[in-house]
């Protein structure tokens, strides 16, 4: 009886390894990891529009450099409109505790710390926040895969990520559609607290860049609020030989490396 | 080729997230869903050159770059009584931001033309002073590789604090309209040269100098003339019948008819009180303010250590000699002082925490010296948290001073320089701001409350802001001031104010 208990589960269990060969975590982990450029550098156009259609835009450039322990560094230099020109905000990952965070604003000619759970906040006014800027570890979630379909034609995993006991953030679930060649979630549903969709961020345009497959056009949609942001790169260049001052307090209020 | 540094789910480093795409996957092997595109395309769109850091080319060619904005602002003092009687004013303010760079140096220049209370233009203002008041910071800022010298008319702030701080020294206050202003705003530029030099990766060290330490800027007319000038101007004017009634009697001593040795003792009075102040500001070269700043990051806080020795920039008001003889001077001193100071920073758990502290050593540590301010320390504390999200945001502060050997002052009665009527030698002061930004940043209220603890005086502002277009903004405020006339913000209590204003950045 045991035995053929026992033939019976792996019967079951057989064909759902050979059509799920990866765990959610293996996908969310290969997403994590895929190569790409040592360094980026952007400039990104945002138009945001509102319910009733009327849109605004902001320029901003972004430059991003990993370091020898595998930490991200970020800096976004904020060019229009003029209210927050100069603004400048510079984002350090850290293993083993929140990232450091900070922002030059220009009115008060000031550099200031900011609290890693400001991320919630809405990056610029637009559909954006600032934790959608930053990197989450993959240990922060547990990833599921829930099914493999087809996304705007393309075979996709789709893995739900829910953030594990005690680790805070602003959406209690997430499902990404993540390209199971290229391993680029090529959209993704947001849920809030509540545990209802809020927002849905899609991958409308991508490019060849030196060689790399590069995200050129990105919409976020807010679906409660029935507004849509769209990031779309003027310009990026992979692996340009960025000077290390650039990721610094001292760039934030100079403006020079 | 290198794993990806943006990984990220989801949004915006989604955008930035590379995907390396095998040699066989060409173009062509993808869904409409990609942009057909090769790399040899993609790389044609090389960015502009401007020195390998950045694609925007904002400069005219000239490297000229330039920005600001103009606010227009009507502004009613409220007549509790007969509000339709309230006085109201109406000025522009203009300013201008100007920056040349070059290789390895920029020019910056800020003007700011403000025709309010407190503003530039003021009644009596000779050229040079009008011309001072414009310019807010004209500086020079040279890039010398691990080093930047800047020197001009500058404004630096030291500290972590929000809008209070007990370690920021280098520049002086105008006290014209000052409660009613950013920090910055009522700050003034001052010359100096600053050295800031980068130790290791993420602290640096700050030298200052300024050959001359300008005391602060108080108003002496108008509605926000402190309330120790009115005290000051009323003394003189109230020594003017003893004055007279000396001189009189001195002259008819000396033979003169009365009645024209009243009528000379009136002219020889109102000559000798209409210019009765000697402000001994501190004016050489010895004069001049020094400060050092270390600060840096580390485990998730930022941490500095500030010396300065410098002067207070509110005057000490000596009229010990004035009240016995108004013949004599009034001696307006400005006290040297050591300031040791330390500052940090952390954001733990959602707070932004800030905290400064400060000793400020002046010549009269015993306290005994009635013509020295006594030693004082300070320190203010403040954290801001979002709520909802990041809709709210509630940011709180206090602030403290303490003078030290209080029962010495006491001792040597009202002639000493930190004598103070009710007794009191603390001052504390604390900030409550609740702010909220909503419809995608254009619509943004909020309500701020300052407190002094001591005198229970206070002053609170309702504001929203509403933004229709990007750089277009209008607001409406309304400022109320309560509590002890003593008090820094009960002093205006009769100068409560509505104002309207519309603000255009580009």
């Amino acid at each position: 009886m045991p035995k053929r208990l026992f033939l019976t589960i792996l019967s079951l269990i057989l064909p759902m390894a050979l059509l799920f060969p990866q765990s959610g975590d293996d996908i969310m982990r290969r997403v994590k990891d895929r190569e790409t450029g040592s360094s980026s550098h952007a400039l990104v156009q945002m138009e945001l529009t509102d319910k009733k259609g009327v849109t605004s835009r902001r320029t901003l450039e972004m430059y991003g450099v990993k370091d020898s322990q595998g930490l991200n560094s970020m800096v976004v230099v904020f060019h229009e409109p003029a209210s927050v020109r100069n603004t400048r905000y510079l984002a350090v990952e850290n293993k083993g505790r929140d990232d450091d965070k900070w922002i030059f604003l220009p009115a008060l000619k000031r550099v200031r710390r900011i609290a890693a759970s400001e991320g919630g906040s809405s990056f610029m006014g637009s559909d954006f926040t600032y934790d959608d800027m930053s990197d989450r570890e993959v240990e922060k979630d547990a990833h599921r895969l829930l099914r493999e379909e087809q996304e705007t034609g393309i075979d996709c995993f789709v893995v739900e990520s829910v953030p594990k006991t005690g680790e805070r953030t602003q959406y209690s679930r997430r499902v990404s559609w993540v390209d199971r060649e290229r391993f680029l979630p090529l959209k993704i549903e947001l849920f809030d607290r509540a545990g209802k969709l809020v927002k849905v961020a899609t991958l409308e345009e991508i490019r060849k860049i030196q060689g790399y497959w590069t995200p050129t056009r990105t919409t976020m949609r807010n679906v409660q609020t029935g507004t849509a942001t769209v990031l779309a790169m003027d310009k990026f260049v992979w692996d340009e030989a960025l000077p290390a001052g650039i990721f610094t307090q001292r760039f934030l209020e100079t403006g020079r490396p | 080729m290198k794993k990806a540094f943006f990984p990220a789910l989801p949004a915006l480093t989604l955008l930035l997230s590379p995907v390396s795409c095998p040699p066989s996957l060409a173009a062509q092997d993808l869904p409409s869903f990609f942009q057909a595109s090769d790399g040899a395309a993609s790389e044609e769109e090389a960015p502009i050159d401007r020195g390998g850091f950045s694609f925007p080319d904002p400069a005219d060619g000239s490297g000229l770059v330039w920005g600001g904005s103009v606010r227009a602002a009507a502004r009613a003092y409220l007549d509790r009584t007969d509000p339709l009687e309230s006085q109201t004013r109406t000025w522009p303010r203009t300013r201008l931001e100007l920056r040349k760079a070059a290789a390895g140096a920029d020019l910056l220049v800020r003007l700011n033309h403000d025709g309010g209370p407190g503003g530039a233009g003021l009644p009596g203002e000779n050229g040079a002073e009008a011309l001072r008041d414009l310019v807010d910071e004209a500086y020079l800022r040279a890039y010398l590789g691990r080093f930047d010298l800047e020197a001009g008319l500058m404004k630096v702030v030291w500290g972590v604090g929000d809008d209070m701080h007990v370690v920021d020294v280098l520049n002086p206050t105008d006290y014209g309209d000052f409660v009613n202003n950013d920090y910055l705003d009522r700050r003034r530029g001052e010359l100096m040269f600053r050295l800031v030099g980068r130790v290791g990766a993420s602290s640096r060290l700050e030298l200052v100098w300024e050959p001359r330490t300008s005391p602060d800027l108080i108003p002496r007319e108008g509605p926000w003339v402190p309330g120790a000038a009115r005290e000051l101007a009323a003394t003189i004017t109230g020594k003017y019948p003893s004055l007279v009634a000396n001189l009189t009697a001195q002259y008819v001593a000396d033979g003169v008819d009365p009645a024209a040795a009243t009528a000379l003792a009136k002219i020889t009075a109102a000559g000798i009180l209409a210019d009765p102040i000697a402000d001994e500001k501190p004016s050489r070269l010895r004069d001049g303010t020094w400060g050092l700043r270390w600060s840096g990051s580390a485990g998730g806080q930022d941490l500095g250590l500030i010396y300065a020795w410098t002067f207070h920039r509110t005057p000490s008001v000596d009229m010990g000699a004035f009240l016995l003889d108004p013949a004599q001077k009034i001696r307006l001193t400005y006290d040297r002082f050591h300031l040791v100071g330390l500052e940090a920073a952390a954001a733990p758990g959602g707070f932004n925490l800030r905290a400064e502290g400060a000793f400020y050593l002046t010549r009269d540590l015993a306290g005994d010296d009635p013509r020295v301010r006594n030693s004082r320390i300070g320190g203010v504390l403040g954290f801001d948290r979002d709520l909802l999200t990041g809709k709210l945001n509630l940011n709180a502060q206090i602030r403290s001073l303490v003078t030290l050997n209080p029962e010495a002052i006491k001792g040597n009665g009202q002639g000493d320089a930190d004598y103070q009527a009710d007794g009191r030698y603390t001052e504390t002061m604390a900030a409550f701001r609740l702010g909220g930004t909503f419809l995608r940043d254009r619509l943004k209220p909020q309500v701020s409350v300052t407190t002094g603890l001591e005198r229970r005086d206070l002053r609170i502002e309702p504001e929203i802001l509403w933004s229709p277009g990007d750089d277009l903004e209008l607001g409406l405020r309304y400022v109320h001031y309560a509590g002890d006339r003593d008090g820094v913000f009960g002093q205006f209590r009769d100068s409560g104010f509505a104002e309207v204003f519309a603000a255009l950045s580009f």
